[in-house]
């Protein structure tokens, strides 16, 4: 059975598509078919950040119109085969579509495919309804501010009254520095609140900004960068395998930094 | 003994009358019938179907065995699907819907079609009060931003009160978790309401018709904490304080 999995927060800016757009890259890369669907309708960003904007046709309106087949919509990446984009459509808004209609949107691409990722819009309205409707779990990506968390535990509880389960739990844009100097939320303060299991910590990365804008998922890279390797650890995780939750204190460090500290550690 | 004083806050809120405080609610109450099913006026169908799940899913059933359930829908229009959504989701939790009160024709229509027993009244026909259940209310799961209980009895929760929740009781509020939500105890009016938590880091607190916010900053102390009411004020002692201060 393929597994569907929306990618909420309530806040906006958290970096759910970012997320959405490398988790569903990686995932292909490790060798699973996967679509990734841009539930975000009127504020379409996934294909923007999969660099496949201009190779849109059809978004997933006209096929809920039945103006084209399900095939003809989703746009295939040339660097990663084993992945799919179903876009949005940009000229319309959330109203466009209804919860029912989603559902059996995203029941035909499951059966073709073994992930189905849906990008949700920020807010808990209407575009929020569509994009869980079809889901059976669900990742909550949240930024370790108190604000993010807040909204994060209002989607979790909705998640909790939708019925979709397990909801696990990204800290993004987590910055290991403040953290050791108590100017941001822990880790262990987030999941505190929240008590959903914790499946990924990405640390805030300058590269991010890079990738966004080339078009090109952070994943993809010949040498990725620290965000980019917990991604794939994600990836690994939603496999099933037990990967190791790194120090959190080495999420920012560069090599050298890391390679002082160890060589500290066996000095003293 | 000195207990920490809190900083009253201007003004309190309206006085409130005695009331059921879970009408305007999804409210469930049981009598010698079984149980008894309350839909609200004025919320969209979601939020009504969140807060069922929720408390189906929260409440520690005070029901035993298949029970009887009687479903007040009021001026809700509900269809054959939704009534068979319904009677399927009240199943997991051995509640079996038998009738259905409605002042909604095609809802009646819909309640007869499935075999339910109706009681279809007149929309004109004045809806007579739902009686208050002060009977304690215990709840075992994490009440999340966005969620309010309210309960015209005690509230006892074995689970978080998170920022963003809150707990609104006509008795006292227990939190056998972290609170750092708000909380309103004797809601009612009732002085004597105790607000307490293992670890309480509120947003704000209310007892009756005062309210108070914690002190800004400080750390918490690692001990259970009560909140009482004495000459109109609200203060803070650790349980150990609170039951020497009783004897």
């Amino acid at each position: 059975m393929s597994r569907i999995i929306v990618m909420t927060s309530g806040k906006g800016g958290v970096g759910k598509t970012t997320i959405t757009a490398n988790l569903g890259t990686a995932l292909a890369r490790l060798g699973r078919s996967v679509v990734v669907v841009d539930a975000d309708f009127g504020l379409r960003n996934l294909d923007l950040l999969l660099g496949l904007e201009n190779r849109v046709v059809y978004t997933a309106l006209e096929v809920i119109a039945g103006e084209c087949r399900l095939e003809q919509a989703l746009v295939k990446d040339k660097r990663t085969p084993n992945l799919a984009l179903l876009p949005a459509a940009q000229t319309r808004n959330k109203t466009a579509v209804k919860p029912e209609q989603m559902r059996q949107l995203i029941d035909k691409l499951s059966s073709s495919h073994d992930y189905v990722l849906i990008d949700c819009p920020a807010g808990i309205e209407q575009g929020f309804r569509n994009a869980i409707a079809g889901a059976n779990e669900a990742i909550i990506v949240t930024t370790p501010e108190l604000s993010a968390v807040r909204d994060a535990d209002r989607v979790v509880g909705l998640l909790e009254a939708a019925q979709i389960r397990p909801a696990r739990l990204i800290v993004n844009r987590l910055r290991p520095d403040m953290v050791a100097a108590s100017q941001m939320m822990s880790v262990e303060d987030v999941v505190e609140v929240l008590a959903i299991p914790l499946v990924g910590i990405v640390p805030e990365d300058r590269e991010v900004i890079v990738s966004t804008n080339k078009g090109e998922p952070l994943v993809l890279s010949t040498n990725p960068p620290l965000a980019a390797q917990a991604l794939q650890r994600i990836a690994r995780r939603l496999e099933g395998e037990t990967v190791d939750f790194p120090d959190v204190a080495s999420l920012g460090e560069s090599f050298w930094e890391r390679a002082r500290r160890f060589l500290n550690q066996k000095v003293i | 003994m000195g207990s920490p004083i809190l900083n009253p806050e201007v003004s309190p809120p309206p006085n409130p009358n005695p009331r059921n405080l879970a009408a305007g609610t999804v409210y469930f109450r049981s009598d010698s019938q079984g149980l008894h099913l309350h839909l609200p006026a004025g919320m969209d169908w979601d939020e009504v179907w969140e807060s069922l799940i929720w408390q189906l899913r929260s409440r520690k059933p005070f029901w035993a065995g298949v029970t009887p359930l009687t479903l007040w829908s009021q001026d809700w229009e509900l269809d054959l699907p939704t009534l068979q959504t319904l009677s399927a989701l009240v199943s997991q939790y051995q509640l079996q819907l038998r009738r259905v009160q409605t002042t909604i024709r095609s809802t009646a229509i819909a309640a007869a079609t499935l075999g339910y027993s109706v009681e279809h009244s007149s929309p004109l026909q004045a809806i007579p009060p739902v009686p208050a259940d002060t009977t304690p209310l215990y709840l075992r799961s994490t009440v999340r931003s966005g969620t309010a209980v309210r309960h015209s009895g005690s509230v006892f929760l074995l689970g978080d009160l998170n920022p963003g929740g809150e707990i609104i009781a006509g008795g006292d509020i227990w939190v056998w978790g972290r609170l750092r939500g708000l909380v309103h105890a004797g809601a009612n009016g009732d002085q004597k309401a105790l607000i307490l938590a293992l670890q309480l880091d509120p947003t704000q607190l209310r007892i009756a018709d005062q309210v108070a916010r914690p002190p800004e900053g400080g750390s918490l102390p690692n001990t259970p904490e009560v909140v009482y009411l004495q000459d109109n004020v609200i203060c803070i002692a650790s349980i150990q304080d609170f039951l020497r201060r009783e004897v």
